[in-house]
C-alpha cells in the first residue's frame, strides 16, 4: 500500500490533464480501493470489542475479501454507474483514472493488487517495498516510512510539487473550477479562501503526513531504515503465491506465464 | 497590510508546521484527510475570520 502517493497523484495528473478532468471525482477514485476497508484491516475497538478483519491481507488485496476494489475492472463499474446517474461524461472518466492509478500504485508492494479480477485473481506485484498492513496501523507506518516505500512517496510529492501552479488560486479559477459543477457551486456558496483550501487539502495532508511520519518513525521512535527492494527487511513481509495464497516471506514469485519469475508484474 | 499571494505564502507552511508537531507527538492526529483537511480550514480559514471579528 501507498501512505501518501494517493493524496499527491490526482495532482500531478491534473497538472497533465488540465480541463479534461475533474478534480473531485479523481480525488474520490484515488482514495476509492481504500475508503471503507482500512479500518478493518488495521482493526477499530469499539465497546471493548476489537473489529478486525482475521486475515487483514487477505481481506484487504484477496479474494474472498475487498481485494476486487483495487482492480481495473472495479474503476470501470464504478465509472459507468457515476456515468448513468449523473450523465457526466468527465466525472465517469475522472473517477476511473483516479482508482486506476491506486490500483496501479498499489502494485509496488509485495502482495501487489489483483488488477484483472474477475478474469484473475493472480496479483500483479512489483515487490519494491514490503507489504505490512498486517501488523498493525503504527508498524505499517514504522516499516513503510522505513523503506523504498517512503522514497516512491517522496517522487509524487516532488511531481506535484513541481507543478505547483496547479495549487495557485489562478490556476483553480481557470482551470478547476470551470469544469466541475460542484466547484462552481461550492465557489458560490463558500468563501473563495475556504473553497481553495479544499481544493489544496490533499496536497496538504499528503506533505504533511509524509513529514510527520518520517519524524515519527526515525525521530520519536527508533525504526530503522533499510531501503533495499523488498524492505524494510526487518518487517514480516506478506507476499502471494502464484495459486493466490497468503505467505509469509519474501517474493513468492510467480512462475506463470504472465510473469515468467520474479518480480511478478 | 499583505496581499492574499502573500497571506497564503505564510499561512500554509505555519499551517503544516503546526500539523507536523502535533502529528508526530498525536499520530492519530494524521490517520484521516478529513482531519488533514478539517485542519486547514480551521488555521486558513476560521481562525483568520474570527480574528478578524474581533479586532
Amino acid at each position: 500500500m501507498s501512505w501518501v502517493a494517493h493524496d499527491v497523484e490526482p495532482y500531478v495528473i491534473q497538472r497533465h490533464l488540465g480541463k479534461r478532468i475533474a478534480f473531485i471525482p479523481l480525488l474520490i477514485g484515488s482514495y476509492a480501493p481504500d475508503m471503507s476497508t482500512k479500518w478493518f484491516v488495521y482493526g477499530v475497538n469499539l465497546f471493548g470489542f476489537e473489529l478486525k478483519a482475521d486475515n487483514p491481507a487477505q481481506f484487504h488485496r484477496g479474494w474472498p475479501g475487498v481485494g476486487f476494489t483495487h482492480s481495473l475492472a472495479f474503476g470501470v463499474v464504478i465509472g459507468l454507474l457515476i456515468f448513468l446517474v449523473t450523465r457526466h461524461k468527465v466525472w465517469s472518466y475522472s473517477f476511473l483514472i483516479g482508482q486506476w492509478s491506486h490500483a496501479l500504485t498499489d502494485t509496488g508492494d509485495t502482495v501487489g493488487t489483483m488488477l484483472f479480477f474477475p478474469f484473475t485473481t493472480h496479483h500483479f506485484s512489483v515487490g519494491a517495498w514490503a507489504y505490512a498492513g498486517q501488523t498493525g496501523r503504527f508498524n505499517d507506518a514504522g516499516a513503510y516510512f522505513s523503506g523504498p516505500g517512503f522514497v516512491w512517496d517522496g517522487v509524487w510529492i516532488v511531481l506535484a510539487t513541481w507543478g505547483w501552479k496547479t495549487l495557485t488560486r489562478s490556476y483553480f479559477e481557470e482551470n478547476v473550477r470551470p469544469t466541475d459543477p460542484l466547484w462552481i457551486w461550492a465557489s458560490a456558496a463558500l468563501p473563495a479562501v475556504f473553497v481553495l483550501a479544499l481544493y489544496r487539502g490533499a496536497y496538504f495532508y499528503g506533505v504533511c503526513r509524509w513529514i510527520s511520519w518520517l519524524l515519527w518513525a526515525h525521530v520519536a521512535n527508533d525504526y530503522a531504515f533499510s531501503i533495499v527492494w523488498g524492505g524494510p527487511q526487518w518487517v514480516p513481509v506478506l507476499s502471494v503465491t502464484s495459486s493466490g495464497t497468503f505467505i509469509r516471506g519474501p517474493m513468492a514469485g510467480c512462475m506463470g506465464p504472465c510473469c515468467g519469475g520474479m518480480p511478478r508484474f | 497590510m499583505l496581499s492574499p499571494g502573500w497571506r497564503e505564502l505564510i499561512i500554509y507552511p505555519i499551517a503544516g508546521a503546526i500539523y507536523v508537531a502535533l502529528s508526530v507527538f498525536f499520530p492519530e492526529a494524521i490517520l484521516s484527510v478529513f482531519e488533514g483537511i478539517a485542519f486547514l480550514l480551521v488555521m486558513v480559514w476560521l481562525i483568520p475570520r474570527i480574528v478578524r471579528v474581533l479586532r
